[in-house]
């Protein structure tokens, strides 16, 4: 079974690098937002009323809301995630203050062998010379 | 109408195929979709962006759902023709197929401002009852299996090229 033919255009092309990219670079972001309040109202059997009541709200601005080109701010975004019981903030890769777990140490170790030990030795040193020290990183999780 | 289905290469994603129809009789070789963005990309920009965008997002991050596409576009309840308008001037129609929310063949479209029927504007008409004739014949495609269209896409054994009088 074969797939159509994958087909590219100069106008698709002059439209995927005009206007603003900022702009557009938020659409998808805020489409996915919206559908994922979307889809967290459907989770829990609610419409959209429910939620506006929760949110002291009219059930017009969740609508608006759902059209998914809304800016939303933290703090609703927040309260909707504590009232639908989802994600829409990823801090969850946000540590806090979780301090020092553990520590590794490397150590890299350098042999010279052979009849040119004692040229490389003497070319080191006359470049002023190889300096050898370890260090410790520390690292949260 | 001779006609070949295409996929729009960086529309199309994990989320939704985009696809769209190159007429094969005319000496235009771009697709329907690309047609119409060329038509009106000069004077309506942003719209077309509006337009683009969207799709893409369909495509590669939502599927196609919300509500810019407007179900029941075609002669039937179900028959999955839909149209997807631009906001928030709604002044833009363009006419698709879809299947679920996971593929869509993009047509043509044209400007429709207001709620007016489509009888009474032109170009968007014509272009509804184009992808309509070629979704009968899709249609008839699959039935005869010589068309296979599910959730991994279109395929086909005889390859993409489909005449809507074969099948009438």
């Amino acid at each position: 079974m074969n797939s159509p033919r994958k087909h590219t255009s100069s106008i698709r092309q002059r439209l995927a690098n005009s206007g603003d990219k900022i702009r557009r670079a938020r659409l998808p972001k805020r489409m996915r937002l919206a559908f994922k309040i979307a889809d967290g109202i459907d989770a829990l059997d609610w419409d959209n009323k429910d939620l506006a009541d929760k949110l002291g709200k009219y059930s017009s601005v969740i609508s608006r809301w759902l059209k998914g080109n809304h800016n939303f701010t933290v703090d609703t975004l927040s309260d909707i995630e504590e009232i639908l019981g989802i994600k829409l903030l990823a801090l969850d890769d946000y540590t806090e203050d979780k301090g020092i777990v553990g520590t590794f140490k490397c150590t890299l170790e350098f042999k010279l062998k052979g009849k040119e030990e004692e040229d490389m030795i003497s070319a080191i040193s006359d470049a002023g010379g190889m300096q050898v020290s370890s260090t410790e990183f520390e690292f949260s999780k | 109408v001779k006609f070949e289905i295409v996929e729009l290469k960086e529309l199309s994603g994990k989320k939704a195929k985009i696809y769209s129809i190159v007429i094969l009789d005319g000496s235009n070789s771009d697709s329907l979709f690309d047609q119409f963005l060329d038509e009106y990309y000069t004077d309506y920009e942003e719209e077309m962006e509006d337009i683009y965008d969207h799709l893409k997002t369909y495509g590669h991050y939502t599927g196609l759902r919300g509500n810019r596409i407007i179900e029941h576009e075609g002669e039937s309840l179900g028959d999955g023709i839909v149209a997807i308008c631009n906001r928030p001037n709604k002044l833009f129609r363009l006419y698709a197929i879809m299947y679920n929310d996971f593929i869509a063949i993009v047509g043509g479209g044209g400007m429709k401002p207001g709620g007016g029927a489509l009888r009474n504007y032109d170009k968007p008409r014509k272009e509804n009852d184009l992808i309509k004739k070629i979704k009968k014949t899709l249609d008839a495609a699959e039935s005869c299996d010589d068309l296979t269209i599910n959730n991994n896409g279109i395929k086909s054994k005889t390859g993409f090229i489909y005449n809507t009088e074969d099948y009438e």
